[in-house]
């Protein structure tokens, strides 16, 4: 009965897998260990951190966006289109861009409300695989290069010295958190992903806030596309490729569950710093990107169980607990 | 009389993407002759076969809640395999053998990692096929194997009384899904948990036996995909099959499969039919390639709303029987 059983918070886990990968990959080369490596990382990969920001809550609420890859695509190809083919001002173009991802966002939340028995993962591999085609369509496969200079400042701007887009990833992120933790509308994912049926019984408006997280997906997808379009200065049919499954990869090994109710912007954020900053170290010790691959995905299953580790030791916890308390 | 009829037209599902393939052929016939030619019928069905034996195999996990996007990395494996035994001397036999084994194993231990160690089905087989490709490129060191044995590509190029021979495999497995789906126990509890895990498990039914089952069949059918991929491209890289994960779980999608247990082998082989058709169709008409994704695309959201008001005529029907 006094059998004590240790338990570890969460994000102490998780700040000592990162300092953990921080060392392996400084031992491997001590360059990874510098003020300017740190934001190259986060610079390199900015646009899949506003993504998983995004993606967080729609798995929070139980359900899946696969189209982020190909919103970040469709938005990027549209800048390019309307800022360099057509001659659009650059405020507008982002602006219309932006109208051009987010309709993708109105007809996947449709979609997801409406066909109530489908699984948003499947609805949302079909809006994935219809418009990654669209952005190939657009062009036939060509890139689109030649901005105005000054479109480069949307992603090599600074504030007070820092970058702009660093000090925007870390305040969506703590914001993302305070969101989800102090407000209704985050309480509302919560609850939708424990138990949709009694949170709408409960007189939430589940259709409401369902709408509103697609939306906010697409809105997300479509920044990282105009902040890509910025940093390469070109607009790429194939941008975005991918991000939909290194946001989840990030997310879960944050913490949060797959199947919804459970988890935070916090582990987000060191999910994603984790498998930057792998894909980065490995690159500087001269690792091919192919076997990378290898490593993210033993990082991924490792991490993954030592989360449920944690989680059964607290479920067991609460139970003695309880059992104490008679 | 007439009511009856409709009950069991509305109750096959595969009877909508059937219709569709007919309309398709019978478009892109009209539009231009050359696509119903015997000789294009033929390299339409050649060009369907690994498409639609993957769709079979992956049909199984999507019906039981799951998904496996590491079916082309499986295929890159066992098509390597195949070819490797046999430039290092090994009889066909044994090597087609071993290349399908291959497969079949790595199925289970997706299988494996998502009932033993509780890892949800999208990260399990993504960081696998991470895993596999990344392992794989490493062994193999990217070298392209080629002048493989010509019994060896008959199995791909090859063909008997003027159908190819991988079409026959291909029906060898969609007869034994049928078979396995319709009259075996074990094809019926794999339904049962898609629709209700929880009254599955109260009549004893396990879910990880289950589950490990529907994966390996998924890796069966990518193994044998990949016998057939080496066989009809007679040469093999590492890479192969890359990208084809969202093509396999399309063409299932397409053909009706869904979570809860919807879904069946006859939909995910006509689904990779009509894709194929589609895409054989827009060649031969000129169309941009580009289109393909754009059409592929709209058919699994069709697919999708199909099924939903298919769902709700059902459930009418049943509460017009009940009153």
């Amino acid at each position: 009965m006094n059998k004590k059983i240790k338990t570890l918070p969460r994000e102490l886990c998780l700040i000592m897998i990162f300092a953990v990968i921080c060392a392996a990959m400084t031992a491997g080369n001590p360059k990874f260990l510098t003020a300017g490596n740190f934001k190259n990382i986060i610079l390199s990969n900015f646009e899949i951190g506003l993504v998983c920001i995004s993606m967080t809550c729609v798995i929070l609420t139980a359900g899946m966006d696969m189209s982020v890859g190909s919103i970040t695509g469709l938005t990027n190809m549209l800048t390019g289109i309307f800022a360099v083919n057509m001659g659009v001002d650059i405020p507008a173009a982002i602006l219309l861009a932006l109208l051009g991802g987010l309709s993708v966002g109105v007809l996947n939340s449709i979609m997801v409300i409406k066909l109530e028995n489908s699984n948003p993962m499947i609805i949302t591999i079909g809006t994935m695989v219809l418009v990654r085609a669209i952005c190939r369509l657009l062009t036939e496969g060509w890139t689109i290069s030649g901005f105005d200079k000054s479109f480069k400042a949307v992603s090599y701007g600074k504030i007070a010295g820092i970058n702009n887009t660093i000090l925007l990833l870390f305040v969506l992120m703590f914001a993302g958190q305070w969101m989800l933790k102090r407000t209704t509308w985050g309480m509302h994912l919560y609850a939708i992903g424990n138990n949709e049926q009694s949170t709408y019984f409960a007189g939430v408006n589940v259709k409401k806030v369902k709408f509103a997280v697609y939306m906010f997906s697409a809105f997300m997808s479509s920044l990282a596309g105009i902040f890509l379009a910025s940093r390469m200065m070109t607009s790429y049919p194939d941008s975005g490729d991918g991000y939909h499954m290194e946001a989840i990869a990030a997310i879960v090994i944050g913490g949060t569950s797959i199947s919804g109710g459970e988890g935070n912007m916090i582990g987000t954020l060191f999910g994603f710093l984790i498998i930057a900053s792998l894909k980065n170290g490995l690159g500087l010790m001269g690792v091919s990107s192919l076997t990378q691959m290898i490593f993210i995905g033993v990082v991924l299953i490792v991490t993954i169980l030592i989360n449920n580790i944690l989680k059964q030791q607290h479920e067991k916890k609460g139970l003695l607990m309880m059992k104490k308390n008679g | 009389m007439g009511k009856k009829i409709k009950i069991n037209l509305v109750q096959h599902e595969e009877i909508g993407i059937a219709a569709a393939l007919i309309a398709v052929v019978i478009i892109f016939g009209i539009a231009d002759p050359a696509f119903v030619s015997g000789a294009n019928l033929v390299r339409l069905f050649r060009q369907a076969c690994i498409l639609g034996i993957m769709a079979i195999g992956v049909v199984y996990v999507i019906m039981c809640n799951g998904i496996d996007v590491s079916v082309g990395a499986i295929l890159a494996v066992s098509s390597t395999i195949a070819a490797q035994m046999m430039i290092s001397g090994h009889h066909v036999v044994i090597a087609v053998g071993s290349a399908v084994v291959a497969g079949s194993f790595l199925g289970m231990l997706n299988g494996l990692i998502v009932t033993k160690l509780g890892i949800k089905e999208l990260i399990a087989t993504f960081a696998a096929s991470y895993i596999i490709r990344g392992l794989l490129l490493q062994i193999s060191g990217a070298k392209w194997l080629t002048n493989l044995p010509r019994e060896f590509t008959f199995l791909g190029q090859g063909s008997v009384a003027g159908i190819p021979v991988p079409f026959f495999l291909l029906l060898a497995v969609l007869a034994a899904g049928y078979i396995f789906s319709n009259y075996t126990p074990i094809g019926r509890q794999v339904k049962a948990i898609g629709g209700n895990a929880e009254a599955a498990v109260l009549s004893g039914i396990s879910i990880t036996k289950i589950k490990i089952l529907t994966f390996t069949v998924c890796g069966f059918a990518a193994g044998v995909a990949g016998v057939i991929y080496a066989a009809r491209m007679g040469s093999v890289q590492s890479n192969a099959g890359e990208g084809m994960e969202f093509e396999v779980i399309s063409a299932a999608m397409i053909g009706g499969a869904d979570f809860n247990g919807e879904g069946s082998p006859v939909g995910a082989f006509l689904g990779a039919l009509l894709l194929t058709a589609i895409k054989n169709g827009m060649v031969i008409l000129g169309v941009s390639s580009f289109m393909e994704g754009v059409v592929t695309g709209g058919l699994i959201l069709l697919a999708l709303f199909v099924n939903m008001f298919r769902g709700k005529y059902e459930n009418s029907l049943e509460v017009a029987g009940n009153e």
